[in-house]
């Protein structure tokens, strides 16, 4: 009895040695995120990166001209100063001299201008175009001296530097991507903190600390970037102490992980606003009154407090009240017999059912969500499903994998699989012009997909000629302006069932520290330290 | 034993060819065809054509099937669309973790389960029986996912034992050993209950005792050899439940096997690797029936095999 | 029979799996009429209350009534079950009948594919069934039909192969009865008592299948109730309001505890020696 006894307690310590070993120094920083990094190239012909793990390992990899803080502040990073000319058309930048990449490409004035052209070329960029086309062509960037560029735009750009601080404006190293080409997505180098180290996509991404950085020694050795898309897990590894930081965290779970003794829960209004579009080829969407009828047909208040327990807000523009060029343009109170009115003059009555017909035909539609990506994806879809209900309309919800979701919406307009889709954006620039560019410009082509996010295929003259003048428009108060007008057309057309601006929900162990949580809902590590 | 064992083995020829072909059927089968799946939602008709020419599904069926499978015989299982590396690489960096978990959840239910199941035989009606009884109703009953989810709580979460999730050492393999291996102990329990049982009131045995042998050698070395035979069925029987269950109990617990890559690859859309781990799976379930059919011989003196 | 049927009833284990499976039958088949609430009317206001008098397991995340939700999910994934083996013997029926009844180079084609097909692990089936075709009710029924199918066909043939040669079965063929008429009225009424024991077996297999996918988001899609759903949809809510949990896992817990109970009493009275266990 004896033996078997000792025999039992070898065998738990063998079983429970790995783990508390676990405990060293040299610890990595582990990051545990709901989606999976897959590719971490700036620019790129195809929609690689997934929102937004992708960009957050890039903002390890890359360093950008300029950066934002955590206030959303404009600060030097591969630029160390800039000016701008008097016509607000050239902007001329001083570089940080004894930067070397991370392949040994030594940082210069020839390796931002390759950088830039890059991205400004719509032949090797196609993505967050409304922010690198405004730049003009690639003859716009030229070279001063070794550390000295100089950029000259068509027209004044008043977001150049949200331009450059933005996820796309990492600069990536010349030479591997002139020998890696396509392949560099997937082995990226550049100047940053920490260096590509491995990736396998859908499990992590390892990061090495990059010794030669030129902001100081970085805190870690190694930092894990690890895709967890359940929450529930999330949250264990994170109690267990097994990952430092996690993301994405349901609003119920907030004050369980504040009553935590080691675990600190950040939580900060974003700038991400949520709708859902409404697929506007669809004939029974043509008609405007429709769609405010739905808008009216939403009672936000309850959806806020018991799906988001307070963590959102009502939104009153199509831009989060945080973002530049923000004011407020209206509200659609709750209000189910000023929807029924509209939906009634619109020549919807409802059937012997309850759903409503007009010329014979019932008024059915299908909710495309993804699952766990956006936040409370599939339960604000479930509320909205029964708002529509309630005024007579048959939703059905059509759930899709996260790493699906987006090939829907990126499709030509007679490709659409939907009728209406939830959809947040996210202005990383920090910027409400680049907002309203991205879902509500008229898209250049019907037969491709959305230039930018316009999937609703929304089109309005008087927004795309407004749109254009904010662009060029250097002053803040008339821009602003410009864009308040844009913001109340658009909120009146209503291409979206408006409903909420979410907060960011982040948590990490305490003794972590300098972990920064941008309103752009990025976490970025660089700065982190035990 | 030889021949026997050569003759089985000469089986597994037309099995795999088998297989082979259903996971060809299977995988053909799709509405549209594969190069919609691959190309996904996104893709327009002239990229669709584009790529079923470049997978060679504009050929006619025979000669893709030929392609399949001379394919399979290079060990070439396409690349994946998601990881770009040959499907291959990614099932040799797979198998380790699932293999252990598997492993190690069969190691559980032998130490576990034959010890209770005898000591249950050997006196029906003692407490220790109907726990274990009791107990394997209950194992029985309840979902992988439901007791892992449990076990995450209270072992991880609340009591801080174990690592909540991840691949790693052994103290990684616990839980999900314990929520994948529950039903399996519960029911080679039952079964090495009822086969001692059985066993014990044979002739042989009853001779054995008469010869005044001492109960414990009479249990272990007539009784308890027989009785193998049926628990080595049961878990070849459960092999189906064993590997499907490591689908389920690697994502909840994100235990980077072949199951977690599975699933992944699901929602990836990653056709290939899809295809490649479910025949790797289809080959797993073979291989254990083929050492279940071997070890009959080995345990069950009064099975011989001409 | 009758009588050893009613002796069997007697036997507390036999007796109690019945009144639980006929207890979830009745939920199911009744469930639009037994629900105090419309399982998907939500309150938003009245999200997350704990169990009361009002709703005796509380409500939901969106202010659903669970007890409704749970009884609602009862008959979702009864349905699964029972339509996805009916449809399982459906497909098996003729071929294990064809099988062995004929034998020969048939038998030996159709095994050979019902062998290889149970070389497939049910849930690696049914995950590659669900993300060739799409996730939802239809895919999850199919992918209980196919895994259950080949080991029923082999079980069938095995069967007819030990009843086709009974006396009377021989009898019956020296008066001149076709093959038809041997089927239909000696075999089918000789096997089908073992087959109904064997499908029992075979639910609760089923019933974790179908509830796994459920719980990895590739099996019936909210918003209907479903238990394997159920537990993925409220796993944040383990800390906070375990109820949520705590309903549908016990609902799985006690059907497929109530099945085991009558089907290993079921195949005690017909097949003691049966030792496959689905």
């Amino acid at each position: 009895m004896k033996t078997r006894l000792a025999i039992a307690v070898i065998v738990a310590a063998t079983l429970l040695w790995p783990y508390a070993a676990g405990a060293q120094t040299d610890r990595p920083l582990v990051y545990a995120q709901n989606v999976p990094v897959t590719a971490m190239d700036t620019a790129g012909t195809t929609i690689g990166t997934v929102y937004p793990a992708g960009y957050e390992a890039m903002f390890l990899i890359y360093d950008n001209l300029v950066a934002f803080n955590d206030k959303m502040e404009l600060v030097p990073q591969l630029a160390t100063e800039w000016t701008v000319s008097q016509d607000g058309r050239t902007w001329t930048f001083r570089l940080r001299r004894n930067v070397t990449f991370h392949d040994g490409t030594p940082f210069n004035a020839d390796a931002a201008i390759f950088h830039l052209q890059r991205q400004i070329d719509p032949q090797t960029n196609r993505a967050n175009r409304p922010l690198w086309d405004p730049l003009g062509g690639a003859g716009t960037v030229r070279k001063i001296d070794d550390f000295t560029i100089a950029i000259t735009t068509e027209k004044p750009y008043g977001p150049l530097l949200n331009t450059l601080a933005h996820g796309s404006g990492g600069v990536v190293s010349p030479t591997a991507v002139r020998r890696l080409g396509e392949g560099f997505a997937r082995a990226p180098v550049g100047t940053g903190p920490y260096a590509f180290e491995r990736l396998e996509t859908g499990t992590e991404l390892v990061l090495r600390r990059n010794d030669a950085y030129w902001g100081g020694r970085p805190a870690y050795s190694r930092v894990v970037m690890r895709h967890v898309p359940d929450p529930t897990t999330r949250i264990a590894l994170l109690q267990s102490g097994q990952v430092d930081v996690i993301n994405l965290i349901p609003p119920e779970n907030v004050a369980q992980l504040q009553g935590h003794p080691n675990i600190d829960v950040i939580t900060r209004p974003a700038l991400r606003t949520f709708g859902f579009a409404f697929n506007l080829n669809r004939r029974q969407f043509q008609d405007v009154r429709v769609r405010q009828a739905f808008n009216y047909a939403v009672n936000r208040g309850p959806v806020i407090k018991a799906i988001f327990k307070d963590f959102a807000t009502p939104i009153d523009s199509p831009i989060s009240p945080n973002a530049v060029g923000y004011v407020p343009v209206g509200t659609y109170p709750y209000d189910v017999d000023r929807a029924r009115t509209l939906l009634g003059e619109a020549g919807w009555r409802p059937g012997p059912d309850g759903v409503l017909r007009k010329d014979g035909q019932a008024f059915e539609i299908t909710l495309l969500t993804p699952i766990g990506l956006l936040p409370k994806d599939i339960e604000v879809t479930q509320a909205f499903q029964n708002f529509l209900r309630v005024i007579g309309v048959r939703a059905t919800i059509n759930r899709v994998e996260p790493a699906a979701f987006w090939d829907f919406l990126r499709v030509p307009p007679d490709r659409l699989q939907w009728d209406m889709v939830l959809f947040g954006f996210n202005p990383s620039n920090g910027d409400g012009g680049y907002h309203l560019t991205s879902l509500f410009e008229s898209n250049p082509t019907r037969t491709g997909p959305p230039k930018v996010w316009n999937f609703t295929w929304y089109s309005n003259p008087r927004v795309d000629q407004l749109l254009g003048q904010a662009d060029a428009t250097v002053d803040a108060a008339r821009r602003r302006q410009l864009l308040g007008e844009v913001a109340r057309i658009v909120w009146n057309d209503a291409p979206y069932v408006w409903l909420y601006a979410e907060n960011v929900i982040v948590a990490k162990r305490k003794e972590v520290k300098n972990v920064e949580v941008l309103p752009v809902i990025f976490t970025i590590l660089r700065n982190a330290r035990p | 034993m030889g021949p026997f064992a050569l003759r089985r083995l000469l089986l597994l020829l037309p099995q795999a060819l088998g297989i082979a072909t259903l996971i060809f059927v299977l995988f053909r089968l799709v509405p549209g065809d594969p190069a919609t799946i691959v190309a996904g939602p996104g893709a327009t008709q002239p990229q669709i054509e584009a790529l079923r020419r470049e997978l060679g599904l504009d050929r006619p069926l025979w000669a893709q099937y030929a392609r399949f499978l001379g394919d399979l015989t290079r060990g070439d299982l396409g690349t994946s669309l998601s990881l770009r590396q040959p499907v291959t690489q990614v099932l040799a960096a797979r198998l380790a973790p699932s293999a252990a978990l598997m492993a190690a959840s069969l190691l559980l239910t032998v130490a576990l389960a034959v010890p209770a199941g005898v000591a249950a035989a050997v006196r029906p009606h003692s407490t220790t029986a109907q726990v274990v009884m009791g107990v394997s109703v209950l194992a029985l009953s309840i979902p992988n996912f439901l007791l892992g989810m449990i076990l995450m709580h209270y072992l991880s979460v609340r009591w801080r034992l174990l690592p909540a999730a991840g691949t790693g050492g052994l103290a990684f393999l616990v839980m999900p050993t314990l929520a994948i291996a529950a039903r399996l102990v519960a029911l080679v329990s039952r079964t090495t209950r009822a086969s001692v049982m059985e066993v014990l009131g044979e002739d042989f045995v009853r001779t054995a005792r008469a010869k005044g042998l001492a109960p414990r050698v009479v249990l272990y070395r007539h009784a308890l050899r027989p009785a193998l035979v049926p628990i080595i069925t049961m878990i070849g029987l459960q092999a189906g439940y064993l590997l499907g269950g490591s689908i389920v109990v690697e994502t909840l617990f994100a235990y980077q096997g072949l199951g977690q890559a599975m699933i992944t690859a699901v929602s990836l859309r990653d056709y290939f690797l899809v295809q490649g781990i479910t025949l790797l799976y289809v080959v797993g379930f073979l291989l254990v029936n083929l050492v279940v059919d071997l070890s009959y011989a080995a345990f069950d003196p009064r099975i011989r095999y001409a | 029979m009758r009588r050893r049927l009613r002796r069997l009833l007697r036997v507390p284990a036999m007796a109690g799996g019945a009144a639980l499976v006929a207890v979830y039958l009745t939920a199911g088949l009744l469930a639009p009429w037994l629900v105090p609430y419309d399982p998907d009317e939500q309150d938003l206001m009245a999200a997350l209350q704990p169990p009361s008098r009002a709703h005796w397991l509380g409500t939901d995340d969106l202010g659903r009534d669970l007890a409704s939700r749970v009884i609602a999910a009862a008959r979702v994934d009864l349905a699964v079950v029972v339509v996805g083996i009916l449809l399982a013997v459906v497909i098996a029926a003729p071929v294990g009948l064809l099988a062995g009844f004929v034998g020969g180079r048939t038998d030996r084609v159709l095994m050979t594919v019902s062998d290889a097909a149970l070389t497939f692990p049910s849930l690696v089936l049914a995950v590659v069934l669900v993300s060739l075709f799409g996730a939802g009710l239809r895919s999850v029924i199919v992918a209980v039909a196919l895994t259950a199918a080949p080991a029923l066909a082999r079980l069938i043939r095995s069967l007819v192969l030990q009843t086709a040669h009974l006396e009377y079965v021989d009898a019956a063929r020296a008066l001149g009865a076709g093959p038809g008429r041997l089927i239909a009225r000696h075999v089918v009424p000789n096997i089908a008592g073992r087959v109904i024991v064997y499908t029992t077996l075979m639910g609760s297999y089923a019933m974790l299948t179908v509830t796994a996918l459920g719980f990895l988001g590739l099996g019936v899609q909210p918003p209907a109730a479903e238990w394997g759903n159920m537990l993925a949809t409220t796993r944040t809510y383990l800390a906070t309001a375990p109820w949520l949990l705590a309903a549908p896992g016990a609902a799985i817990i006690g059907f497929i505890f109530g099945l085991n109970l009558l089907g290993d009493a079921l195949r005690d009275l017909f097949d003691p020696k049966l030792l496959w266990r689905p």
